[in-house]
């Protein structure tokens, strides 16, 4: 059965293959520069590498080598292809997630006006005997259903109302919830 | 939950419109109901330039389309440019004596598909706006045009380069050449 990432073509083969084809081409560019070049600076100077003087043509290629290596070993390029690759033609992550929804303020309904309204669905909040209802922290009359606020706030990290932008937007999927953790030591 | 919220704007509006003090007779907006019964997901409305502007002569209709998702998802509107669509809004429509115009001079709006640039229909949409206060929206836009995200260069153009008297009355010559009489 296919799936989202095979119907847009985003399969993790394909996601892989450009990350691997920016360190390639890196190590292509570092063959190219003599061996000579690369012994005759000495290592860790990293003055001398930020240094792109004109004097000397084979010390530009060492340098630009240096930092190219040194980007590479410390994921630079790998992260700016993946980025190119997942980042900018998925759908952007800003909607906030269940951590922030449990977080919310519930308002009871004793605190709701005879015919207040939510703003998402246009209906009383009253006529429901027993409303879930929460209040996002820009303003102290924006009160929602939590289910209608769920579902906008799933893919937007703004208020409906006043388009305040709200804390803690969703991070990478893949990612270890620490926000999360840090919420349930808070509330204990 | 979409059908549930159109039915309660479909309420509120059908008072509005009879008020001639509501918001949405204040601005222009002489109609705006859904195209057939028993169908909330289709759209139209009609509606009159704003007073003291270049498009004060003109009446335009607007297709709207909500999408399943709506009010997550924004509504669609369309100046409706088809001849056939106008002429069944038009007879069935206590406005029908005066022309409409078939099309939109505007450098926010597609002079061929009608089609309409406007942020709050787009990525400043939220669920807090409804399809009264939408087509309330694009009267106003009719009056303060955005011309750097345009899709009308040549009007654009002129705004751009300071040519106020120049688009007044390169609009007003197109609302008058596009604007059909009526029986």
């Amino acid at each position: 059965m296919s799936n989202y990432n095979d119907e847009h073509g985003i399969g993790n083969s394909q996601t892989a293959t450009p990350a691997r084809g920016g360190v390639g081409h890196a190590s292509q560019f570092l063959n190219l520069v003599s061996p000579e070049h690369l012994s005759r600076t000495p290592a860790g100077d990293s003055e001398s590498q930020l240094d792109l003087g004109l004097e000397n043509g084979g010390e530009i290629s060492h340098q630009i080598a240096q930092q190219l290596l040194s980007a590479v070993s410390e994921g630079g390029l790998e992260f700016r292809t993946d980025l190119d690759d997942n980042e900018m033609f998925k759908s952007p992550q800003k909607g906030m997630d269940q951590a922030y929804f449990d977080s919310l303020e519930r308002i009871n309904k004793k605190k709701i006006r005879p015919g207040q309204t939510c703003p998402i669905c246009a209906s009383e909040f009253l006529e429901d005997p027993y409303p879930l209802l929460v209040r996002l922290p820009c303003h102290k009359n924006h009160v929602f259903d939590l289910e209608c606020a769920t579902s906008w706030l799933k893919e937007h990290n703004t208020c409906p109302i006043c388009r305040t932008e709200l804390d803690k937007p969703k991070k990478a999927v893949a990612q270890p919830d620490s926000e999360e953790d840090e919420d349930m030591a808070f509330f204990g | 939950m979409s059908e549930k919220r159109l039915l309660k704007e479909l309420r509120t509006i059908s008072k509005e419109l009879v008020q001639e003090d509501s918001s949405l007779a204040l601005n222009g907006v002489l109609v705006l109901e859904p195209v057939s019964e028993g169908d909330l997901f289709e759209w139209r409305a009609r509606i009159r330039g704003p007073e003291g502007s270049c498009y004060a002569n003109g009446i335009w209709d607007l297709h709207i389309t909500v999408p399943s998702n709506y009010p997550t998802a924004p509504p669609t509107f369309r100046f409706v440019m088809s001849s056939e669509r106008n002429a069944r809004l038009a007879s069935d429509s206590p406005t029908a004596t005066r022309g409409r115009c078939l099309r939109m001079p505007h450098p926010n709006v597609n002079f061929e598909t009608g089609e309409i640039c406007l942020d709050i229909l787009q990525q400043m949409w939220t669920p807090a706006w409804s399809l009264s206060s939408s087509v309330v929206a694009i009267v106003m836009l009719l009056d303060s045009p955005e011309p750097l995200s345009p899709l009308n260069i040549d009007l654009a153009n002129l705004l751009k380069s300071g040519d106020q008297k120049g688009y007044d009355d390169l609009v007003k010559y197109y609302i008058e050449r596009f604007t059909i009489a009526e029986s």
